[in-house]
């Protein structure tokens, strides 16, 4: 539990710092506050990884101020899939590796979002953004692979978790 | 925790991230399916509300039920659209600047879509234009 909340208090300091990253889009982030998410589901919690999720993502925009937003309904509910989505990755095989978990959920993340953000616009105009989003979200869920791999090493060898 | 054994990459991971840069390049290969050619319109919620050659310089105030959203420009010698004063918070439809011929800005807040269609000669225009 107390591993759970210090990577969600990390999955918050993330999101808040993370947008001051210069992004190649007027809209989106790099994502790289998904990682304590990641780490979490890599070490095969998947339903404390929800948690982290949810925490990251309200405690986040609150302090942002882009809480109840369309910005947030659509980061929340790409996260949500994507959690899901790395979640059956893991049940579905006995042994997964970090890239693999990674990539799927920043795909599922990105497509997710835009059809929520095309739903709500009643208009396909936002699918015109996809293609970057997902070539930028397969570098960023590398670098979440790397950091997410490394982190549990280390949280299993010290027996953390 | 049984999982000791958790790799970083293995070979069946290649799959996983080619596969989205198919999808990638599927996306932005679709053409536009639109007639019009050099003509800029805006949706709100999905409906037409405004339309007009894009070579024309001009501005006009979006407004959905009297209520003011935002303010399309024009430069007709540039063949550049942009929003401009939008009332919504976070401000990303003005931070995506002029649009030319195949781009789109969207203010999702306000549900306002503003496309420039046309024909456009390369298929990534989408990463020309953002």
């Amino acid at each position: 539990m107390v591993v759970v909340a210090v990577l969600a208090a990390f999955g918050v300091a993330i999101y808040v710092v993370e947008r001051l990253i210069p992004f190649p889009l007027p809209v989106g982030r790099w994502g790289l506050s998904n990682y304590p998410v990641l780490t979490i589901i890599l070490c095969g919690r998947a339903p404390d990884a929800l948690l982290i999720l949810i925490v990251k993502s309200v405690v986040g925009s609150m302090i942002i101020g882009s809480f109840l937003s369309p910005q947030f309904i659509m980061g929340l509910g790409g996260g949500i899939c994507a959690v899901l989505a790395m979640w059956a990755l893991e049940a579905c095989s006995n042994k997964v590796s970090a890239v693999r978990v990674s990539v799927t959920g920043a795909t599922v993340n990105n497509v997710i979002q835009v059809l929520i953000a095309s739903a709500m616009v009643k208009n396909w105009a936002p699918t015109a953004y996809l293609p970057v989003l997902l070539i930028v979200g397969e570098i960023s869920a590398v670098a979440n692979a790397y950091l997410a791999w490394k982190t549990v090493i280390i949280l299993k060898e010290g027996r953390f978790i | 925790m049984k999982r000791n054994d958790l790799q970083f990459f293995s070979r069946l991971d290649l799959f996983f991230i080619v596969t989205p840069i198919f999808i990638a390049f599927f996306i932005a290969a679709i053409p536009q399916a639109s007639g019009k050619n050099g003509v800029v319109t805006v949706y709100i919620s999905g409906e037409l509300v405004y339309e007009q050659p894009l070579t024309r310089t001009a501005t006009w105030v979006v407004k959905s039920d009297g209520e003011y959203l935002s303010t399309l420009v024009v430069d007709g010698s540039k063949e550049k659209v942009k929003l401009v004063d939008s009332n919504c918070p976070l401000k990303i439809c003005e931070r995506t600047g002029w649009v030319g011929i195949g781009g789109s800005i969207v203010c999702v807040p306000n549900k306002i879509v503003v496309k420039v269609e046309g024909k456009t000669k390369a298929s990534e225009i989408d990463i020309v234009t953002w």
